[in-house]
């Protein structure tokens, strides 16, 4: 097991490079000179090759590049042209918002989701079933700015047991409500894919095995059907959790939460180049993190994957 | 006289589907004594499995369902009981050991785990579990079962698969193991191993075993009693004996014949013509009636279906002309039998039997 994880470790590093290179091109594939992005286009012609010659941009790519890849393996992401603060710095005051956001949403998400898609599946074409599928159809439905409102008007407004919006002090009591209304709507997927990989397992012989033993209902259900339709929903769960990681922006617009998301956006927005290029090898390194851990729990879930 | 421990009445099971119900079972009665086998024959198609998982209560639902029809386990008919109080009866009372052990063990948990499931569900006081694990696989005969508890099924050889399914499925000395044809998918030199395993524990335990096959070879060897089954009726049940020596039902004799055959002749050998109808539109009067070559000269296979006879001690037949040869000595030959008429008869190919 420690060895396929050391693998899958190592597996990950020539994907890294590769998207540094992408990230790096970047900087090419902007349309305009960045340089003059930068100073304003009526800097004099000396300024701008100050500024080239500042920057690395006079020398030929590949020295560029790794200049570059040094700075980025020291944790020197360059500076924002829009604040002038380290783009690193920023990333890093931003990352535990949304790691918050994440986490409090993935775990309604796998509770409601698998929840219900278990809870359905094992009541297959029945009233109870029929109610929740289509009780996850009206929410998708729903545009997930105004369940929000709805929620923050409620909880925030009229109940005043949650805070409406804001950091605040950065406490958990903040992210219960941005986590839920965003964890409720990813939900809905888990719950759809946890009921129909669920009814496939059902129908499985060692499921007939389980029964034949003796063994109770709620036991077959979980110990033996849960267990193999986790193999499958792990790798919907893994991208869930890094599609949450890399920010939302929506939920976090729409509940005033300094996080990831927001940042990209404002970025890209402004074609504060530096920050864009942060904020795509930080996507890139969560997604490939992600994968090793979705293979490191799928090897975990599955025995037969530890062979390979 | 032995007692019952199961004795199955009328037993009637379908499946819906979109051409209306495929009645798989359709009024089927037999018992089981203690250290005896039956065998249950018939082609594929004929309702086998779906009789071996309707007594469980284990035919998946849905589709399936039970309709009708009493399953007596020492008198208690198990149809009328909670749902809920079945798993009390699965595994203590009733062991099962399915077709294909590829699939049948659950593939993300250890075989130790997997047997002391059974082991613990129905635990007797005394003894440690892990011991009784190892004891349980030592039984079906699995080498070195201390080495087993932590392995995978994938690391398991199909035969040894099913050897630890035997030991799930007596670890906790069931009376009665239903055995849906538990050598078919394995190799053929497993297949005897492992039924003269299932034989052995069968007499050894006292078990009621319900073997379902469709080797006539198997039937000679490991079985005192018969039941053929035809499109979701027994048509008929005798001892093993007065089987071979004279069996009665039109469709009985084509098996035999049949199995015969494949012995004597290599290559292509004569099966009964036609195949198991459709069980969603059976055919009117005695089901068997379109592939019956008797019935080709009597007009009473197409009237009232026959019922069960008495045709001799523990043997009972449901055909209105049992015993009877049609023209052409259709049935009564074998494969060196002079060359004749064989009206009921197709020359196909051994692979595709269908038995
Ligand atoms: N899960 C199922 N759904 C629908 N029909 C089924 C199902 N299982 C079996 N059947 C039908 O029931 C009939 C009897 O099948 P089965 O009991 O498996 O026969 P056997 O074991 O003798 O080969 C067949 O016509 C088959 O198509
Ligand atoms: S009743 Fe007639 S058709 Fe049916 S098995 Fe007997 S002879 Fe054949
Ligand atoms: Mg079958």
């Amino acid at each position: 097991m420690l060895s396929f994880v050391a693998r899958r470790l190592v597996e990950a590093v020539p994907v890294l490079l590769a998207v540094s290179i992408v990230t790096f091109g970047l900087l090419y594939l902007v349309p305009g000179d960045p340089v003059k992005t930068l100073v304003g286009e009526r800097a004099s012609p000396e300024t701008i090759a100050n500024i080239r010659r500042e920057l690395g941009l006079d020398l030929p790519v590949h020295e560029r590049y790794l200049g570059w890849l040094g700075k980025v393996l020291k944790g020197d992401l360059g500076r924002s042209w829009l604040t002038g603060r380290p783009v690193a710095e920023s990333l890093a005051a931003r990352f535990p918002v949304t790691a918050r956001l994440a986490l409090t949403a993935f775990a309604v998400s796998v509770l409601v989701g698998l929840g219900l898609g278990v809870y359905s599946a094992t009541r297959q074409n029945t009233v109870a079933d029929h109610l929740v599928r289509t009780a996850l159809l009206l929410v998708g439905a729903v545009p997930i700015f105004v369940m929000a409102t709805a929620a923050m008007y409620l909880f925030g407004v009229k109940l005043r047991v949650l805070p409406v919006s804001g950091l605040g002090d950065g406490s958990f009591v903040y992210f219960v409500l941005p986590g839920t209304v965003l964890g409720l709507y990813l939900s809905i997927y888990q719950a759809r894919m946890t009921r129909s990989v669920m009814l496939e397992v059902i129908r499985q012989d060692y499921i007939r095995t389980a029964r034949a033993k003796g063994l109770p209902e709620r036991v077959v259900t979980w110990r033996h059907a849960f267990r193999n339709a986790l193999v499958t929903v792990i790798t919907l769960l893994g991208g869930s959790l890094s599609h949450l990681l890399v920010g939302s922006v929506l939920t976090e617009t729409i509940f005033n939460l300094p996080g990831i998301g927001r940042f990209t956006v404002d970025a890209a927005y402004a074609r504060d180049l530096p920050a864009v290029m942060g904020c795509f090898l930080f996507q890139a390194v969560v997604f490939v993190v992600a994968n090793v851990l979705v293979d490191i729990g799928y090897a975990a879930a599955d025995p037969r994957v530890r062979l390979g | 006289m032995v007692e019952d421990v199961l004795r199955v009445i009328d037993l009637r099971a379908e499946f819906r589907s979109a051409r209306g119900p495929v009645k798989a079972v359709d009024g089927v009665s037999f018992s089981l004594q203690p250290g005896r086998t039956l065998a249950l024959v018939g082609e594929s198609g004929s309702g086998k499995s779906a009789t071996a998982l309707a007594i469980p209560r284990l035919l998946p639902d849905p589709p399936g369902r039970v309709t009708g029809g009493q399953v007596l386990l020492r008198g208690r008919d198990l149809l009328e009981l909670d749902p809920d109080e079945m798993p009390r009866v699965r595994g203590r009372e009733i062991a099962m050991v399915f077709q294909e052990p590829a699939s049948a063990l659950n593939p993300v948990m250890t075989v130790g785990d997997q047997v002391a499931e059974s082991v613990r569900t129905h635990r007797r006081p005394g003894g440690p579990v892990r011991a009784a694990v190892i004891e349980a696989l030592a039984r079906a005969g699995v080498p070195a079962p201390e080495k087993r508890l932590r392995q995978y099924p994938h690391e398991l050889s199909g035969g040894l698969k099913q050897r630890v399914l035997i030991a799930i499925a007596l670890a906790c000395g069931p009376s009665v193991l239903i055995a849906d044809e538990p050598t078919t998918a394995l190799d053929v030199t497993v297949q005897a191993r492992i039924l003269d395993l299932l034989a052995y524990l069968g007499r050894r335990l006292g078990l009621a075993l319900l073997l379902i096959t469709h080797d006539l070879g198997v039937v000679a060897r490991t079985a005192e009693r018969v039941a053929v089954m035809y499109a979701g009726r027994v048509v008929e049940t005798a001892p093993v004996g007065r089987f071979f020596r004279s069996p009665l039902h039109p469709y009985s004799r084509g098996l035999l014949e049949a199995a015969r055959m494949t012995r004597d002749d290599t290559g292509s050998f004569r099966v009964i013509d036609g195949a198991v109808p459709d069980l969603a539109d059976l055919p009117s009067g005695c089901r068997f009636h379109p592939r019956c070559a008797v019935a080709r000269l009597r007009a009473a296979c197409a009237g009232p279906p026959p019922p069960a006879r008495e045709a001799g001690p523990g043997h009972t037949v449901e055909c209105w002309y049992p015993g009877e040869a049609a023209v052409g000595r259709a049935w009564a030959g074998c494969a060196r039998a002079p060359a004749g008429p064989r009206p009921a008869a197709a020359e196909v190919n051994s692979r595709s039997a269908g038995l």
